[in-house]
């Protein structure tokens, strides 16, 4: 019993122990967003709460911040909806079909993704130069879907896999094609794994710094992690408070999308496709 | 519609080369008629679904619905599955996982844009009795159940030729047995012509009008059930086809005047004159005698040209008794009501010479 209870306080502790350190930067973000002093460190002073921060960020016209969180939520969706929509193909050719070399073809996939960013970076804008593609929402996505593809189509190809091929073949029978088969029974069948992949290619696209920081140029299609970076005060000051503002509205939306699809990741929606 | 298969060959390319899945295969299956495909794995009999069904195509020959050539790899013609309207029922179900049954069995219609939907999917779930199962999930179904829903998908959209790929291996022996004739029931009121892969003898016994049994890609013997039972052609057919499996002992054959007599260790066997036909198949003086279980007589009595034994298991089978019989040629299997004998005893067997088989040893293979 004694033993039991020590395990039980052990535990305890290392799971309060890791929360703080996971949550701790959170904390403090969310702490500092809500000061009404830059110097929030110095214990001396008094801490009052204040939301005049979050109000700089959202009225100030020369911040942009709106425009940066627009930006992101439309470039990170449109890049998750069609990153996944090409992967699914792809991953469905690599389950479903007789290709030759399919493995060959997966390794290659992941050794391309093994490419540092920074190595394409000088690359990719001469020619995003070329096709007059900086600054714009196009060119962004274009570099984000091939960055995430990989990924995803490694996800999905295991969750594909796990898909039985009876069903293709039923689909099939019943007189569906090859792609009414894709969309009405593989990806319905396959949704925990599409959602998640859809969800992390969209934190990808929305946390990612170093395409966006070179190949925007202004709030027209500069997303939220460079606008915070390159966020200056009026006066050339670093203004801590509204930078930890605009961060905390940030991760707002992807709290959001991870709470929404919880559900969907982890209902077993492929539970009684074919008897075990 | 009539099924007629012309030289069909299948050949898979794998990593450790070629296999030969089908080696030519000629075959014509009736209008109406409920056709099965019998054989142990491996053999061909799955491949020739497929094939029919249009999920693969063949690598040489010709396949044809009625007059209509449906695959031909040397003419460049092959129909998909939807251009086939074939219905087929997977051993797994296949049902889909994140539909309701009604809309498990309403994807046919819907995916072919049927005007007319709720009214044949209700009288289809009707006919197998799952009516009142509509809104469930196949998750929330028994393994019969779903059996019923697989079948009901099947028939919903009334095609020109059903196939049915080992749909009861997943079902208990109780459930197997009344789906089996369930499925003899529903095949005769619809007519429609069916094609049947199993590896279970009794099956194909029981459903079929006629059975193919294959081996090793290459078709054994076709025939009614019948006739596989009665007249199987090689030691494969007679041993594959009936349960307990018919007996194979190696047996001498001796010309003595105008009789044919057969010796197998000290029993002696005359052939009777209709079975003469049996030694066009014999290369050598070498024969395997066949005889079913249920045709040798059991005695304690030594009688003339008897097989001498003694047994070793007895198997109480209900209304008859399996025996064990060692012999100086092997163990032989005797099915009879005859309850006296014990373990140990000593016995005398008697072949029933009309009953009498005779095959070519094979080489390499039993």
């Amino acid at each position: 019993m004694r033993e039991e209870s020590v395990k039980k306080i052990l535990l305890a502790a290392a799971v309060a122990l890791t929360t703080i350190f996971c949550l701790g930067p959170f904390i403090y973000m969310v702490l500092t967003s809500l000061s009404n002093n830059p110097d929030f460190l110095l214990p001396t002073k008094p801490f009052t709460p204040t939301l005049a921060n979050f109000m700089a960020v959202i009225s100030s016209e020369s911040a942009h911040f709106l425009a940066y969180l627009r930006n992101s939520l439309v470039i990170s969706a449109v890049v998750a909806v069609v990153t996944v929509f090409l992967a699914s193909l792809a991953a469905y050719a690599l389950t479903r079909l007789s290709l030759p070399g399919k493995t060959i073809l997966l390794l290659s996939v992941l050794a391309l993704s093994m490419f540092p960013p920074i190595s394409l970076i000088s690359y990719l804008f001469k020619l995003m130069s070329a096709l007059g593609w900086v600054n714009t929402y196009a060119g962004l996505i274009l570099p984000y879907v091939a960055w995430t593809m990989p990924l995803s189509l490694w996800i999905l190809v295991s969750y594909f896999a796990q898909v039985p091929l009876d069903l293709d073949r039923s689909a099939r029978i019943d007189g569906a094609s090859r792609f009414q088969t894709l969309i009405k029974i593989i990806l319905p069948v396959a949704a925990p794994g599409v959602f998640s992949t859809a969800l992390l290619v969209f934190i990808f696209a929305f946390n990612e710094f170093l395409f966006a920081l070179m190949l925007t140029v202004d709030y027209r299609s500069r997303t939220i992690p460079v606008g915070i970076a390159l966020f200056e005060g009026i006066h050339g000051q670093i203004p801590w408070g509204e930078i930890m503002a605009a961060a905390t509205i940030t991760t707002i939306p992807v709290v959001i999308l991870t709470l929404l699809f919880q559900k969907r990741i982890v209902q077993g929606l492929t539970r009684g496709a074919v008897k075990q | 519609m009539n099924v007629s298969f012309t030289n069909v060959q299948k050949t898979y390319c794998t990593l450790r080369g070629k296999v030969e899945a089908l080696r030519g295969i000629d075959l014509e299956i009736g209008q109406g008629e409920f056709f099965i495909l019998l054989g142990p794995s491996g053999c061909g009999k799955s491949t020739t679904l497929n094939l029919t069904a249009g999920l693969e195509l063949p690598t040489a020959g010709e396949i044809r619905f009625a007059d209509k050539i449906v695959s031909s790899p040397e003419k460049k013609i092959f129909l998909s599955p939807r251009e086939r309207n074939v219905a087929m029922v997977f051993q797994s179900y296949a049902l889909y996982p994140h539909l309701s049954v009604f809309e498990n069995i309403a994807f046919p219609l819907r995916v072919a844009k049927a005007k007319e939907i709720g009214k044949p999917v209700r009288n289809t779930a009707h006919t197998l009795g799952i009516a009142t199962l509509l809104d469930r999930k196949p998750a929330e179904l028994s393994g019969g159940q779903r059996q019923r829903v697989a079948i009901a998908r099947a028939l919903v959209r009334n095609p020109d030729l059903f196939l049915l790929d080992e749909p009861l291996s997943n079902l208990d022996a109780q459930l197997r047995t009344s789906m089996r004739a369930e499925l003899k029931r529903l095949q005769r009121d619809t007519g429609v012509t069916t094609i049947y892969v199993t590896h279970d003898q009794t099956e194909a016994m029981t459903l079929g009008d006629r059975v193919a049994l294959f081996r090793d890609g290459e078709l054994v013997q076709v025939g009614t059930p019948d006739e596989l039972y009665g007249r199987p052609r090689t030691s494969f057919a007679a041993t594959f086809v009936g349960s307990p499996a018919m007996n194979l002992l190696p047996a001498g054959i001796q010309k003595e005047g105008d009789t044919t007599v057969i010796t197998c260790a000290d029993g002696r066997s005359e052939l009777p004159q209709e079975k003469a036909w049996m030694l066009e198949r014999l290369v050598t003086r070498e024969a395997l005698l066949g005889i079913r279980p249920e045709h040798i007589t059991i005695t304690t009595t030594a009688e003339l040209a008897s097989l001498k034994g003694r047994i070793e298991t007895i198997e109480p089978l209900g209304r008859e008794l399996l025996y064990h019989v060692r012999t100086g040629v092997g163990n032989v299997l005797v099915l009879t009501t005859e309850a006296e004998l014990r373990l140990g005893d000593t016995v005398h067997l008697v072949f029933d010479p009309s009953h009498i088989h005779l095959f070519q040893p094979e080489h390499g293979a039993s």
